[in-house]
């Protein structure tokens, strides 16, 4: 019974995200990216690309494509929190030391 | 008895969370799975995503209760980390219907696909990888302790 009511209240949360998100169509901002995205020809040049590369290259190159946005961003992050947390434990033992 | 309690839902939270990120890396890569199963899959990978959040609960009710209150900076970063990622994951989850190219025509439900949603998940979807890869890197080392202890069977040191 509680394990429903979590998820009834996850799933309110979503709808209501959904429903905030419907109104953005009607504003100036979507007008402009409608404009832009016929100005540049539909879907652009992914899809042209597409239609040029084996299947097999298609294949890798999504996946690598999602792999570097994550390492690059992970490492960074991972760097910047071990950086953080060993300067947050240097100044704790330096205001224990007095 | 409570000791095994919680580690057996540390197993759990481990393996669904293996689930959740396997599900999200091919999800994530439209162009190498082609649309329909990217839309398919989509639509499955919402299970693992509330399984995710029902077993963490309990933490998220506790730090929401004492937000305001004095709480360690990491909790609080990784509270509104999480508000923020959930928020964008319901974003692409939601434009992804909107430009539903398979699944929905094949429920019976055409849509006329307008561009500035289709522009709306394609950014949300980019920005998502990002902010994955960020909550990932902050929970780096229980992800590399729960990997030793329950995929390589490896006695871990209680210490983080």
């Amino acid at each position: 019974m509680e394990t429903i009511k979590q998820i009834l209240i996850i799933l309110l949360a979503a709808g209501l995200i959904f429903a905030m998100m419907l109104p953005l169509a009607q504003t100036d901002w979507a007008d402009e990216v409608r404009n832009t995205t016929e100005m540049e020809g539909g879907e652009g040049g992914e899809g042209q690309m597409r239609g040029d590369m084996p299947a097999s290259l298609m294949l890798i190159m999504g996946f690598l494509k999602e792999t570097i946005i994550m390492l690059v961003s992970g490492v960074i992050t991972l760097g910047i929190y071990r950086l953080i947390k060993r300067s947050s434990r240097r100044r704790k033992v330096s205001k224990a030391t007095g | 008895m409570k000791e095994k309690k919680k580690k057996s839902l540390n197993e759990s939270n481990f393996w669904v969370n293996l689930v959740l990120f396997a599900a999200f890396f091919i999800v994530s890569a439209p162009q190498s799975t082609g649309i329909p199963i990217h839309e398919w899959l989509s639509f499955v990978f919402a299970v693992p995503i509330i399984w995710h959040l029902v077993l963490h609960w309990k933490w998220i009710v506790k730090v929401t209760q004492r937000f305001f209150k004095p709480l360690p900076s990491e909790t609080r970063f990784n509270h509104i980390w999480d508000v923020l990622l959930f928020i964008l994951m319901a974003v692409v989850f939601f434009t992804g219907v909107l430009v539903s190219e398979v699944a929905l025509p094949m429920m019976g439900i055409p849509l006329e696909i307008d561009p500035f949603w289709s522009s709306l998940h394609n950014t949300t979807s980019n920005l998502l990888l990002v902010m994955t890869a960020i909550h990932l890197a902050v929970h780096w080392d229980w992800i590399v302790k729960a990997f030793k202890r329950y995929l390589f069977r490896k006695p871990v040191s209680q210490k983080a």
